[in-house]
């Protein structure tokens, strides 16, 4: 990555677009605290990043959800680590409407389910950040825009600050007041954009906005940056 | 997995019952006796008889050996596994194929020839199995359930807790199946010199004085036992495990 630098006001939501491999995922990790930058300096709250800040939630690709636990120890993972009482989980699962299969395995449930799951796990932290990594990649078309809906009313009842990586431009500019869109490795900033049009798919501005990220990507691409 | 019946049990049985009749009949020597006289045997020894004594002090040893080996054995492979110790790989990858049964004599010089040289030796032979196989499963574990609890703030401990060790139970019940079947032969080793009980001295003491059918209930007892393992493993992991249970591939 070079030469990326952008800032987030509190409260809003970021998406990052880019190719498969230009480090979008590495960004997130960087933002989490799992990964500490070479160079540069990253900030979250005006302090700079710290591993395992209690502020900071992650939902990973692949859900990361433990095969061994319930639906509800799952949701209630990260409260169990932190030594909070488990209640806000069940608050969280009923919000993303899991309740009634909060004692199912992971294996029994469907991809958007599972995705549900995740979701919940990190909105029981209460979060005042949430890092999205290519969270409706895996599933088909209806359930993704379903739990796209869900992500949104999600964000509007809470208020919480939002960055999502995702290779979808439909979803980035459906989702994100802000979107930038990084070239092939090495990862650098090729667009930047600010969405009037969140939470409408088929408005003009919807359109817009998709076909001018869709301009960006493939200048990055063809390396006409 | 197709679920096992009772009556599954009772085919079985019989169907092995009926080989060694067969096997007894068409051999037709004293040190094979028929199966009537040895079931008589061991259901004689067993209701009260001295055949009852050698199991129970059999069933200790191994017992005793299984649990110390379970307690060294899991959190030591669980740390190998999660920190890839280059050192400790090649430590029990050393260690693992020397045939530790051959240290017998010494152990007996060393400890004497009472229960806790057996339960040693018995220890020595199955912990380095327990080891490896936990090993290789705690170091399989996916890097991403890792980040997961990581990327809500767990540290070490956490992520033994909730993805090292719960992935690698499934591995620890293959470890005791594999441990029990060695352990119930190592134990028979170790009791066929100058032992007062158990089975395996029993077994020895028996076919020394040539009575056949009260050897064959020591045997029976040794089958016994090593089934009786299987079915308590069995019924544990279901409790352990019950997410695998569910019908997981």
């Amino acid at each position: 990555m070079r030469d990326v630098s952008f800032t987030l006001p509190v409260g809003q939501t970021l998406a990052v677009v880019g190719p498969s491999g230009c480090g979008k995922t590495t960004l997130l990790s960087l933002i989490a605290g799992l990964l500490t930058p070479a160079t540069g300096t990253l900030r979250v709250a005006g302090r700079p990043v710290e591993p395992r800040r209690p502020g900071t939630a992650l939902i990973m690709q692949d859900y990361g959800l433990l095969p061994w636990k319930t639906v509800r120890q799952n949701a209630a993972l990260g409260l169990d680590i932190r030594g909070l009482p488990r209640d806000r989980a069940e608050q969280a699962l009923a919000e993303v409407g899991l309740l009634d299969l909060a004692d199912r395995w992971p294996h029994q449930l469907s991809g958007g389910q599972r995705q549900r799951v995740a979701i919940a796990r990190s909105l029981a932290l209460n979060p005042d950040l949430l890092l999205m990594d290519e969270p409706f990649s895996a599933l088909d078309a209806l359930t993704r825009e379903e739990m796209q809906d869900l992500l949104l009313s999600i964000w509007q009842r809470h208020r919480t600050s939002m960055v999502l990586v995702t290779h979808s431009i439909a979803e980035a500019v459906y989702l994100a007041q802000h979107v930038i869109v990084l070239s092939p490795l090495p990862g650098r900033i090729v667009g930047s954009f600010v969405n009037e049009s969140v939470g409408d798919r088929r408005g003009t501005g919807f359109h817009a906005l998709v076909n001018a990220v869709r301009d960006a990507l493939s200048r990055g691409v063809n390396g006409h940056g | 997995m197709v679920k096992r019946q009772w009556y599954h049990y009772v085919i079985a049985l019989a169907i092995l019952a009926g080989i060694w009749d067969v096997l007894a009949i068409w051999l037709n020597i004293p040190a094979f006796p028929r199966l009537a006289p040895a079931v008589a045997a061991f259901v004689k020894g067993m209701a009260g008889g001295p055949l009852l004594k050698h199991f129970g002090v059999s069933l200790y040893r191994v017992g005793i050996a299984t649990v110390i080996s379970l307690l060294l054995g899991v959190p030591l492979g669980l740390y190998l596994g999660r920190s890839g110790s280059p050192v400790g790989s090649v430590f029990v990858y050393l260690a693992h194929p020397i045939p530790k049964v051959v240290f017998l004599p010494v152990i007996i010089v060393a400890m004497g020839i009472g229960d806790s040289a057996k339960i040693f030796l018995i220890v020595l032979v199955i912990l380095f199995q327990t080891l490896v196989t936990v090993k290789d499963a705690a170091a399989a574990v996916s890097p991403g359930l890792i980040r997961s609890v990581q990327s809500l703030g767990g540290g070490e401990w956490h992520i033994y807790r909730h993805v090292i060790l719960p992935a690698s139970l499934p591995a620890i019940f293959t470890a005791l199946r594999l441990s029990t079947g060695t352990a119930v032969a190592v134990l028979f080793f170790a009791e066929s010199y100058a032992a007062q009980y158990g089975l395996g001295s029993l077994i020895w003491d028996t076919w020394a004085s040539r009575q056949f059918d009260l050897m064959f209930s020591g045997v029976m007892a040794m089958a016994l036992m090593g089934f009786g393992f299987y079915l308590l493993l069995d019924w544990l992991e279901r409790l352990v495990c019950p997410w695998s249970e569910t019908g997981r591939p």
